[in-house]
């Protein structure tokens, strides 16, 4: 899986994922997780999953440990651009509970 | 109507799993209609595999997996060499904290929540083999309707007069139809205006902003008075207004008339194509070749689909090859005479092959060629030989029937979707008929073109029991007797491309 780190004009963190969210892809982005889990800021990171195909357990279980070292350091996560399957996925799992999801703006 | 449509044996690291993935949903997305579902099985494959490969200890070597159409339902099954399940384990419910460690989840209440049934066994060499199934959809066959619509009250009564006569799919405002439409096949949309966060205007210009998604159906519903209102819809390519309130059997009467009306557009613009085209492409074999008599049957319904039936015939030997080129819309019957010439140029440039052979060469071909490889397509490879002899390989073609005055029984002959691996291997199966026995094959529009399950089931037993029952008679009179009863229980026009072939050896051999 490939990634890409921006960030916005207004100092968020964007990290913009393309490829496939499973256990391949959790191995290819796990250090860039932990990296972005111990720094100290920003403080609102995005996941943009637009450019996701597909997700499975072992994707939401590493979003959820990225959600969760940055909940612990007063930080948050939200997930964004995610449709198709990861979107069903995610609805299904009511991760929206946990972590706020922006969908795509049209 | 049972067949296998995948088979694959892979070693148990991450890189493997994902390949696998992809054939599963290579397969799926071109048998299964209904997306979703596809996505499912896909997601319970990554699943069990994932969970495989981490977490088995003593760890797993390789894996099988195995997906096939089988009564009535979609069948998965997973065999691991690896440590046994705990089964014990496998009843975890569905949870959010079973995500609680980094990519922690081991995905079983996922698999329940996803699947219809799973069944665990140890198979007869101590593998792990799960086993889950989901029930083929009854609906597939019926018109699919996107209903938009923010109010949930006029979404439950518009739903309550639709879903007797149709699919229908919900979706509380325009961007949530965009996601719809993403997943699912629609047939019509039928669309509320003024919603919140995208409104019916907006849908119905994203919908013509895609080469996709344009040409479906649109009707707007609105109880808007609006000055200028319905202008500004009707400006935007729409297929009919209704003001609301509405009734269901004036909605449906709606609803009948776009449909009708599009699909007489659509048949007029596939009519001038195929009749050039089609008419040298119709399936049809010689009534004699060497020491067979042959019959076929067939029915066309003009729009996608595409059946061929080829031969190629020497001395004392003889191929039949009959492909059946799977697909939702007119383009796949492009693809069917693509195939049909590459089909006829192997048999002609060869000798009469082998029919594993032939079948190895046309999956190859499906497999690596940039314009082949854009379609599925189901094929059996027929060698005809003396006294009754033949030499039977299949590519996830319905079994053949060999049929006799008291019964029909299929032979189990079979191999995956051709053109999913680089390197399939088909087996063949030798069958020797006696005399006062046919063999029958097709494609399977023939026992598939129903509304439902119950539908196909009555269909599948007319069939067989006419194919007995015609036993007696010549078989090219038996092969009309039969697609009478084909048209007089499935209707006309058929709903799929159907093609019956009827064989027996000469009697006076």
């Amino acid at each position: 899986m490939k990634f890409q780190q921006k960030i916005a004009d207004c100092g968020d963190l964007i990290i913009e994922l393309n490829g496939e969210f499973d256990a391949l892809g959790c191995s290819e982005i796990r250090q860039v997780f932990k990296e972005v889990a111990t720094q100290l800021s920003p403080m609102v990171v995005f996941l943009d999953l637009s450019a996701v195909s597909f997700l499975d357990s072992s994707g939401v279980g590493s979003m959820v440990f990225l959600f969760k070292c940055l909940r612990e350091a007063g930080r948050s996560l939200v997930i964004s651009g995610v449709h198709g399957q990861p979107r069903e996925l995610l609805e299904l799992l009511r991760i929206h509970k946990a972590i706020p999801i922006k969908l795509m703006e049209q | 109507m049972d067949r296998l449509l995948l088979e694959h044996r892979f070693r148990a690291n991450l890189e493997s799993i994902r390949a696998a993935r992809k054939l599963v949903e290579q397969v799926t997305c071109s048998t299964i209609f209904e997306v979703t579902l596809g996505q499912k099985i896909v997601l319970c494959l990554s699943e069990i595999v994932t969970n495989i490969v981490r977490h088995s200890d003593p760890a797993a070597s390789e894996i099988s997996i195995q997906f096939r159409q089988e009564c009535g339902s979609w069948i998965l099954k997973v065999q691991d060499n690896g440590e046994l399940f705990n089964t014990a384990a496998m009843t975890d419910a569905l949870a959010p904290e079973f995500y609680q460690d980094d990519e922690g989840g081991r995905g079983i209440g996922l698999i329940q929540a996803s699947c219809e049934d799973l069944k665990y066994v140890v198979d007869e060499y101590n593998r792990n083999c799960l086993i889950l199934s989901w029930p083929i959809n009854q609906q597939t066959e019926r018109v699919k309707i996107l209903l938009v619509e923010d109010s949930a009250p006029m979404r439950r009564l518009y739903r309550e007069y639709l879903s007797p006569n149709y699919a229908v799919f919900m979706a509380d405002n325009g961007s949530k139809a965009l996601n719809v439409l993403e997943n699912q096949e629609i047939d019509l949309v039928l669309s509320d205006i003024n919603m919140p966060t995208m409104d019916g205007l907006s849908l119905r210009v994203e919908l013509s902003r895609s080469p996709q998604n344009e040409l479906i159906p649109f009707i707007f519903m609105t109880a808007s008075e609006e000055q200028g209102l319905q202008a500004r819809a009707a400006s935007l390519g729409i297929d009919d207004y209704i003001a609301k309130p509405v009734s269901g059997p004036n909605l449906i009467q709606h609803i009948e008339r776009v449909l009708q009306r599009t699909g007489q557009v659509i048949q007029r613009l596939t009519n001038r194509l195929d009749r050039k085209i089609s008419e040298s492409f119709i399936p049809d074999l010689p009534g004699r070749i060497n020491h067979w008599n042959i019959a076929v049957g067939n029915r066309n319904t003009g729009i996608g689909g595409g059946d061929l039936l080829l031969h190629h015939s020497a001395e004392n030997e003889a191929q039949v090859v009959l492909i059946d080129t799977m697909g939702h819309d007119e383009t796949s019957k492009f693809y069917a005479y693509a195939y049909g010439g590459l089909i006829t140029g192997l048999m002609r440039s060869n000798r009469v092959n082998q029919c594993q052979a032939l079948l190895e060469q046309i999956s190859a071909m499906a497999y690596s060629d940039d314009l082949l490889s854009k379609i599925t397509l189901t094929g059996m490879v027929l060698n005809l030989a003396e006294k009754g002899n033949l030499m039977i390989a299949s590519a996830a073609h319905p079994y053949p029937l060999i049929i006799t005055r008291d019964k029909s029984r299929p032979v189990q002959v079979e191999g995956m979707l051709p053109g999913l691996l680089a390197d399939i291997e088909f087996k063949p199966v030798n069958v020797v008929l006696r005399p006062g026995e046919r063999i029958a094959f097709y494609t399977d529009g023939l026992f598939e073109s129903a509304a439902d399950n119950e539908a196909r089931k009555l269909l599948e037993n007319e069939i067989t029991t006419a194919m007995r029952c015609t036993m007696d008679i010549p078989i090219d009179r038996a092969a009309r007797l039969i697609m009478q009863k084909f048209d007089e229980v499935a209707g006309v026009p058929a709903r799929d491309d159907t093609t019956l072939v009827l064989m027996e050896p000469d009697r006076i051999e």
